[in-house]
């Protein structure tokens, strides 16, 4: 885990200032640990999905995050601006 | 494409003194089964960071020099993500492939007060939405809150402009919300329901409770509380609720499982109507998986409610439904269908996840600079869990580990029940288990008579085997095999999880002269009937016939009862597949209660005793919980716990005992 000690200095009107500390790590790095464990790899998703409860398709199912349409709505803004990869 | 998660929490560290508090950042990702994110020990989510708490004397408004500070550090934290979820970051996924990732802000968990820190508004507005907080109490649409016009009103008052928007949403003065930069993302879209805040310990527990107890009278509730049948895995407040200090999701959950029963003839229809369609509303966001039609019926509890709501103004109870845990309910149906369903964006996992992540380590530090000492902690059990789950990974690929896996699954389970598993064996159906020797061998006819209530047995079980073509007649000085209990093992659904119902048919006892006595307890099932034969749950590809199946002839078909023996008959009757049981019948399920929605139950009688029966115990396919019919009149003293099932006349069949019997209910019975 890396940290940093960040050091911010916030001030109203007065010039007065307080140190304080923030500890953090990168999140990009934490997803590509997440994203390449192992142990999720039944379990994983990398793609959107509609997911239909009855064989006419008139009933969506909502469940995971990959089933609801915030994802599906991402990605295609995705694929249109730059190349995506699916 | 990653669905990143984020959610903050702040903590305390000490237990009983100091202020010792954390403010921990976790992080994880949608493209992550909910399941799996759920557990604490996957380490599927991973802490980002730790927020800085201080009492910042340094600002004449410390609420905004807060804000200020929570966004600022924030954005040095995610600042990161900006540039990978523009330009995308090539991972080495879990399946060995190496993909493009563009990790993406998706959802932020976290309580109200932290919502609206996220959204920069005062806390008497809706983090989400732009309504007025005047207006929070009605069922009307406003426009959301968007990334752009926010942050363009923010821009504005920062640069010295005082656009009228500003006032009129209940923004804060923050320059540089984190949120700013993210690609793709729109932060009040991200803000997810919270269950447990909102819904149980706000609209149930503060306000619905809160109001039906004026009504109706503490004291009167108290006393039905008390008097609902102990049923196994319900919570049985035995002094009443109103003296509760310590509140849990899973008192509140135990609660609204007999609340409306409990109201039923103590409230007036329509307040009984409003908090029907509260408790549905609350069902239906514990779902775990929605389909269209579902989220169509919760969409119809809230407007249920809000056409009935102005029955507590009447009652002089509210003046107004200005209350921001009321007015979050508007968003769920909409958020369900962007994220999925909100049993993933629980705010108890980030709460579980503390005890691991902060409260463990603070205790491992000496209580001096303790956040330099936590993540010094937390590195080395990181390292500590990465190698062990390298060592069982290694394992498994042992040839002896493989051969171990490939053998069939469900009998390996059955074999080690056998062996392990003392008393429990696992039938052919897979759908009930009892114990394989009865702890009662022997025991007389007469007893079960005396002691068990069983007081048409004989008569009873000479009609069983004369049906059955045996010539065997049972006299009264036979002895048979009785069991305490089984259990009945109910399928998931997709919208809930499976559930273990055990039936107990024992006398009470007492162990000991210093010992209270134990209880009698003998429960009430719901019994198929018996020309339906029971489907089989065979293989993996009948699982979903098999629920179906059992969703359409349940109610239809079967008939409450109350088992009183459990037992099996000595070999010299024949053989019989399963065990047997003895049950008093209830009357056929047919009447439904307008204002409760719930089945009538009373008792069968067949020429002054009551009506019995021998079943198989394969055709019980599960417990039910009967609630009194209290009515409008106090429940009468005698009636305890132990007695009400004895005593009360009229029963409803409880509906909202668990999630199965609510969706049946609410799909074939309306």
């Amino acid at each position: 885990m890396v940290t940093i000690v960040g050091d911010l200095t916030d001030e109203t009107g007065k010039p007065l200032a307080e140190e304080v500390e923030l500890w953090l790590r990168d999140p990009v790095e934490c997803i590509e640990r997440l994203i390449g464990n192992p142990a999720f790899k039944d379990s994983i998703s990398y793609v959107p999905e509609r997911v239909y409860a009855d064989d006419s398709l008139t009933s969506r199912r909502y469940d995971e995050m990959w089933t609801a349409d915030w994802w599906w709505d991402v990605q295609v803004r995705l694929k249109c601006g730059k190349l995506s990869d699916f | 494409m990653a669905g990143v998660i984020i959610a903050t929490d702040k903590t305390s560290l000490t237990q009983f003194s100091g202020d010792k508090t954390a403010y921990p950042v976790y992080l994880t990702i949608g493209n992550i089964s909910k399941s799996v994110r759920r557990q604490p020990s996957s380490s599927a989510t991973m802490l980002i960071g730790y927020l800085p708490v201080t009492k910042l004397t340094c600002f004449s408004d410390a609420k905004v020099g807060n804000y200020r500070l929570f966004h600022s550090c924030m954005s040095t934290i995610l600042m990161p993500l900006m540039k990978a979820g523009k330009f995308g970051v090539d991972m080495t996924c879990a399946d060995a492939l190496i993909r493009r990732i563009f990790p993406i802000l998706a959802a932020y968990i976290a309580d109200h007060p932290e919502q609206c820190l996220v959204a920069c508004c005062q806390e008497n507005y809706c983090p989400i939405c732009t309504v007025h907080w005047k207006h929070r109490g009605d069922n009307v649409f406003s426009p959301p809150r968007t990334q752009a016009a926010t942050a363009d009103i923010l821009r504005r008052h920062a640069d010295g402009e005082d656009p009228p928007e500003f006032a009129q949403q209940g923004l804060r003065p923050v320059f540089s919300p984190f949120w700013v930069g993210l690609p793709h993302a729109d932060i009040f879209t991200c803000i997810t329901p919270d269950i447990l805040h909102q819904l149980y310990k706000g609209v149930f527990k503060d306000h619905l409770v809160e109001w039906c107890e004026k009504i109706m009278g503490a004291d009167v509730m108290d006393k039905r509380f008390m008097a609902i049948v102990d049923f196994p895995g319900l919570r049985h407040f035995r002094k009443g609720i109103t003296g509760v200090k310590q509140w849990t999701g899973n008192e509140h959950k135990q609660m609204q499982r007999v609340f409306i029963p409990i109201l039923a003839g103590a409230v007036g229809p329509e307040v009984l109507a409003a908090a029907r369609a509260l408790i549905d509303f609350i069902c239906y966001a514990r779902y775990q998986s929605h389909t269209s039609e579902t989220l169509h019926r919760m969409q119809q509890a809230l407007d249920d409610f809000h056409s009935v709501k102005d029955t507590f103004i009447e009652h002089g109870i509210r003046d107004h439904f200005n209350i921001p845990k009321l007015h979050s309910m508007f968003h769920y149906v909409a958020s369900i269908k962007r994220l999925g369903s909100p049993d993933g964006y629980n705010t108890e996992s980030p709460e579980r996840l503390h005890i691991d992540l902060a409260k463990q380590a603070y205790r491992a530090t000496n209580r001096r600079d303790y956040t330099i000492q936590m993540t010094v902690w937390l590195r080395r059990h990181e390292a500590m869990a990465l190698k062990r789950a390298y060592i069982n990974w290694q394992d498994n690929c042992l040839p002896g580990a493989i051969d171990d896996s490939q053998s069939d699954d469900s009998s390996s389970k059955a074999d080690s029940d056998d062996i392990h598993g003392p008393l429990i064996i696992a039938t052919q159906s897979q759908q009930y288990r009892i114990a394989r020797r009865p702890p009662f061998p022997s025991v007389s006819i007469q007893t079960l008579k005396q002691v068990y209530g069983a007081v048409d047995f004989l008569q009873a079980l000479r009609t069983f085997l004369q049906q059955r073509g045996s010539k065997i007649v049972p006299t009264a000085d036979d002895f048979f095999e009785v069991y305490k209990s089984f259990t009945i093992h109910t399928p998931s659904q997709p919208h809930a999880t499976g559930i273990i119902h055990r039936v107990r048919a024992r006398p009470g006892y007492s162990d000991g002269p210093r010992k209270p006595r134990s209880p009698s307890h003998f429960d009430t099932v719901l019994v198929a009937d018996d020309n339906q034969s029971r489907p089989k749950l065979k293989g993996v590809s009948h699982y979903t016939v098999y629920v179906q199946s059992i969703l359409i002839w349940v109610f239809e078909e079967s008939r409450a009862a109350r088992v009183r023996v459990i037992f099996r008959l000595p070999s010299r009757f024949g053989s019989f597949p399963h065990p047997l049981a003895y049950v008093h019948w209830y009357r056929p399920l047919s009447t439904i209660d307008q204002a409760t929605g719930m089945y009538y139950i009373t008792q069968s009688t067949r020429r002054q005793a009551p009506h019995s029966e021998v079943v198989s115990i394969d055709r019980i396919w599960r417990a039910c919980l009967l609630i009194p019919h209290f009515g409008s009149t106090a429940v009468p003293a005698s009636w305890m716990s132990e007695n009400t099932l004895d005593l009360a006349a009229k029963f409803y069949l409880d509906k909202y005992l668990d999630l199965h019997l609510f969706e049946h209910h609410e799909q074939h019975v309306r």
